[in-house]
């Protein structure tokens, strides 16, 4: 009796190892809104059975069940879905993604930082989800379509960037949208940055006085027109101040297909102030 | 005591010298653009000078009033409640809220301090140092809660913990903030009249009062006047460590422990370190630095060296 207890429980403990790979998982979890769309473009939105609430987009992954928000993902959700694929991004998701490899379920980590980056990322989503044909045509399609925007530039524009104002910090043309800024046409004031994203100091933009302010720190243009020693800036002259309402920041800092769009925004505004 | 007393004129001179060659740097150094002079260095000058000042001259009166050398201007966890309202006006999309929520949040953390320490009678120092050091761990608390739940947003979190004097200011964010300076500045001189009662009190409650000191009205004032001045530097700069625990014991080892003469010069020296280590924070790596960071790793080899040169 008292063996087959042990044995009862050595088979118990061995039934909960977590090891064990879980081949009965059907569809895919996205918890990276670049990823989704990706994924979306190459016509794998009906096997996408859960998204973040960041993942608007296209349309119809907001009616897939939501597995939380970008930054506080719910492990527990995504198990329960019991997916076949996990679709996630580095950095923050880095721990998440480590948590669900040990519990036997396949992920697989994108995190694009140019468009370089995402022509390879399509590529490896593609080979993934079984659709490197359609992930070839995409890529194929975008680079023309980048050599079509790229064909009609104008004039350069120098343009500051702002992500936050307190403290200021801006884009290097190392950051996927420093990149869309020059494909764009523009010239982004802050060429070489210590980071992809850093701190600046108010002085250096004044200095730099740039043509085109695009601005996604929640501030409106009478905001930063009223900033001390702005108003000399030419794009608060010339009320060149872009800012959420008037960009989508969807389009050029999410690193998925929809960037060609960022381009050809930024191109318009770099074009309307070109004269 | 007498030969560190008689100190006093030429320290504070050559603290005024010092300053004087260090504003003109901080002005004009790798620049010749007069709009970045008066209408960007200067407001940073200012916020850091009257900010220095300010944790320096509390510093000092927080170490004579709750009569431990430990204390400093944050230990009573209003800089905590300060920053935690800060944070959560940030957090929820306003944040041209947060001076006023961090002032806000200064003033309900004072509250709370004083409420908790005189459950059950007043007359122990003690307890008003365990409730603050109580309030601001439970403040931190939340702070780091906050962090966690909002991974996105951290920048601007660390950017209120660990201090910025950089911030840009628009002219009527300027404007509120000179009517501000003007009266921290009154309320730093009121303080400097009840230093000569500090002194007294530092010999303790019972001999203060059988000379004539109303203790807890004279506590209950300077407690809502610093917790004031403090709210008002975390809300514009965020918490700067250090400055307000290292500079007064520093002013002390130069000059003696006169409260009447330890206040003016930290409050003096307060402000020209500040403005030091901002200038250094913003030009010593190609990446600004967190000023709170300068401060210490500056103030504590500066505070080593003189606790050995002053025995």
């Amino acid at each position: 009796m008292k063996n087959s207890l042990l044995v009862l429980l050595i088979i118990l403990v061995m039934g909960c190892s977590p090891a064990e790979k879980n081949s009965t998982g059907k569809g895919y979890v996205v918890i990276s809104p670049e990823v989704a769309e990706i994924l979306a473009e190459l016509g794998c939105s009906d096997q996408i059975i859960g998204v973040t609430e960041e993942c608007t987009y296209p349309e119809e992954l907001q009616s897939k069940q939501s597995v939380g928000k970008f930054g506080e993902i719910k492990l527990e959700d995504i198990v329960k879905l019991n997916p076949e694929i996990v679709f996630t991004t580095e950095l923050e998701q880095q721990e998440l993604a480590d948590k669900l490899e040990k519990l036997g379920i396949k992920v697989v980590r994108s995190y694009p930082k140019s468009v370089s980056g995402v022509y390879k990322t399509i590529i490896t989503l593609g080979n993934e989800v079984g659709k490197s044909k359609e992930a070839e045509l995409l890529v194929a399609s975008l680079k023309q379509q980048v050599a079509e925007l790229e064909s009609n530039m104008p004039k350069r524009p120098r343009v500051y960037l702002e992500i936050w104002n307190n403290p200021l910090m801006s884009v290097s043309d190392n950051s996927f949208v420093g990149e869309l800024i020059e494909l764009a046409g523009g010239d982004n004031i802050f060429t070489e940055l210590e980071r992809d994203y850093a701190r600046v100091k108010p002085e250096m933009v004044i200095t730099a006085d740039p043509e085109i302010i695009l601005s996604f720190s929640k501030q409106t243009f009478e905001e930063i027109s009223q900033r001390k020693g702005w108003n000399n800036i030419s794009a608060v002259k010339n009320k060149a101040v872009y800012n959420e309402s008037n960009l989508n920041s969807d389009h050029i800092f999410r690193a998925g297909p929809r960037f060609v769009l960022g381009i050809r925004d930024l191109q318009e505004i770099f074009k309307s102030h070109a004269n | 005591m007498q030969i560190k007393k008689s100190r006093f004129p030429l320290v504070t001179t050559l603290v005024i010298i010092t300053g004087a060659i260090l504003v003109y740097f901080f002005l004009t150094f790798d620049t010749s653009s007069s709009i970045i002079t008066q209408q960007v260095r200067l407001p940073r000058l200012l916020l850091g000078l009257l900010v220095g000042a300010i944790l320096a001259g509390c510093g000092s009166i927080y170490q004579m009033m709750l009569n431990n050398p430990l204390a400093e201007p944050y230990i009573l966890g209003i800089s905590s409640g300060s920053a935690l309202f800060a944070t959560m006006a940030g957090l929820s999309g306003m944040v041209w809220l947060m001076p006023i929520a961090g002032f806000a949040g200064a003033l309900l953390a004072m509250f709370l301090v004083w409420t908790i320490a005189h459950i059950g009678g007043w007359r122990d120092t003690a307890k008003l140092l365990l409730a603050g050091i109580i309030a601001g761990m439970f403040f931190s608390a939340c702070i780091s809660l906050l962090m966690y739940l909002n991974q996105k947003e951290i920048g601007m979190i660390i950017n209120v913990l660990m201090g910025n004097l950089g911030r840009v200011f628009t002219n009527s964010e300027w404007q509120v903030f000179g009517i501000i300076g003007i009266i921290s500045v009154g309320l730093l001189g009121y303080l400097h009249l009840l230093s000569l009662k500090l002194n007294i009190m530092s010999t303790g409650d019972l001999s203060a009062e059988s000379l004539g000191i109303n203790v807890k009205r004279l506590r209950l004032q300077i407690f809502i006047i610093t917790s004031l001045l403090v709210g008002v530097t975390v809300s514009f700069a965020g918490i700067i460590g250090f400055i307000g625990l290292i500079i007064p014991h520093i002013v002390r080892m130069l000059i003696g422990p006169d409260q009447k003469r330890v206040y003016p010069l930290s409050i003096l020296v307060g402000a020209i370190f500040l403005v030091l280590c901002d200038f250094l924070a913003m030009h010593l790596a190609v990446m600004e630095l967190p000023v709170g960071i300068i401060t210490s790793f500056l103030g504590a080899p500066f505070f080593v060296y003189i606790m050995v040169k002053s025995r």
